[in-house]
């Protein structure tokens, strides 16, 4: 019983999620600067976190933590690569 | 004996520079998520990027107090200079010069207690230099990653 | 049984808080004015809102090694995030990104060397 509540749940949670990577990818694509554009990728990142671990918890996935830890090291490499990009090299 | 006493206290000290940072940390977050939250005309926000005097010395302390400053929202460091020994931070919430540099000096006095063996150096620059620009980019600011 | 299902819905509590951060700084991006005001709130989900999810996907699936991993992956994640939108920050003011007109003070534009350099040609080396 309690399993089909939190099944449910889970899939509102999703969806909420969705909704806020919408936002933040409206704001990449509007972004006036590719420094907006970054800070709203880092944001849709965040969001892709929050992904894996719900769709995680919803299949039972075995290594999930090992995901989201590799998922979280993976991110700074991004949002430095973008900082990057957005200076033209320059620090 | 007090090098001793000084390396026993230490988890302590850090432990409650944790607990400290940690409810500065979610009252902060509580700040700007309800300020983003409130219509347009009651806004509170008051941006500025002020010049911060900072009391750091060594690369571990430069670098965990810009990384503890920035992990705050509302407050986020934009640059520093070493040899001028100042922080540029970008507030979102500044009512007054005196506020901003008040609220990071104690984040830095606190975690430099915590870091330290003894408190040691805390001076600062007492008043900001005029930073002129230069020709070529200073190596030291923001390391050299 | 009862101790399973306390978790599980605290779990939920933490999924649902961190989505919610996750959905302010979303419009936090259509709110704020400038560039570091959007990095100020993505910076709420960057923090609470990954680490709330990640305590919540704990508290769901709980055993001591992944309360390992999940410790590991919050601090992690809170110490890159925040040199990631230093970066992003520094960057765009690199960039000339200009603060928005609220901004009242800037102690950082008197440093700066390429006040009328145009921002969209090639970035002097």
């Amino acid at each position: 019983m309690s399993s089909v509540i939190s099944d449910v749940t889970l899939e509102i949670a999703l969806i909420l999620l969705g909704l806020g990577m919408l936002l933040a990818g409206v704001r990449a694509y509007l972004g006036p600067k590719i420094t907006d554009r970054a800070v709203a990728a880092d944001l849709i990142f965040f969001a892709i976190i929050g992904f894996i671990a719900l769709i995680g918890l919803r299949a039972n996935i075995e290594a999930l933590f090992d995901i989201i830890l590799i998922a979280t090291l993976l991110g700074f490499m991004a949002a430095i690569s973008m900082a990057r990009l957005g200076s033209g090299g320059r620090r | 004996m007090s090098t001793a006493s000084s390396l026993t206290s230490w988890p302590w000290r850090m432990l409650s520079f944790l607990v400290w940072y940690a409810k500065a940390f979610v009252l902060a977050n509580v700040y700007v998520t309800l300020d983003v939250l409130r219509p347009k005309k009651r806004m509170k926000m008051a941006p500025a990027i002020i010049a911060v005097p900072a009391a750091s010395r060594s690369d571990t302390e430069w670098t965990l107090i810009s990384c503890l400053i920035t992990l705050t929202p509302g407050t986020l460091t934009l640059s520093i200079s070493r040899e001028h020994q100042i922080l540029y931070v970008h507030g979102m919430f500044v009512d007054s010069r005196e506020s901003l540099v008040g609220e990071i000096q104690e984040m830095e006095d606190r975690m430099l207690r915590a870091l330290r063996r003894s408190p040691g150096d805390l001076r600062r620059p007492i008043q900001v230099p005029d930073v002129e620009p230069v020709e070529e980019p200073p190596g030291g600011e923001l390391g050299d990653f | 049984m009862e101790l399973y299902d306390l978790m599980h819905g605290a779990g939920l509590l933490f999924i649902f808080l961190g989505i919610v951060t996750i959905i302010v700084a979303g419009i936090g991006l259509f709110r704020l004015p400038d560039l570091y005001l959007r990095a100020s709130a993505v910076g709420t989900s960057a923090g609470l809102g990954v680490a709330s999810i990640v305590i919540g996907a704990l508290l769901m699936d709980f055993s001591g090694l992944n309360l390992i991993k999940a410790a590991v992956a919050v601090i992690a994640q809170l110490l890159t995030s925040a040199v990631g939108s230093m970066a992003i920050a520094r960057s765009g003011y690199l960039n000339n990104s200009m603060p928005a007109e609220i901004t009242h003070t800037d102690d950082l534009l008197k440093t700066r060397r390429d006040l009328d350099a145009d921002s969209h040609g090639e970035p002097s080396r």
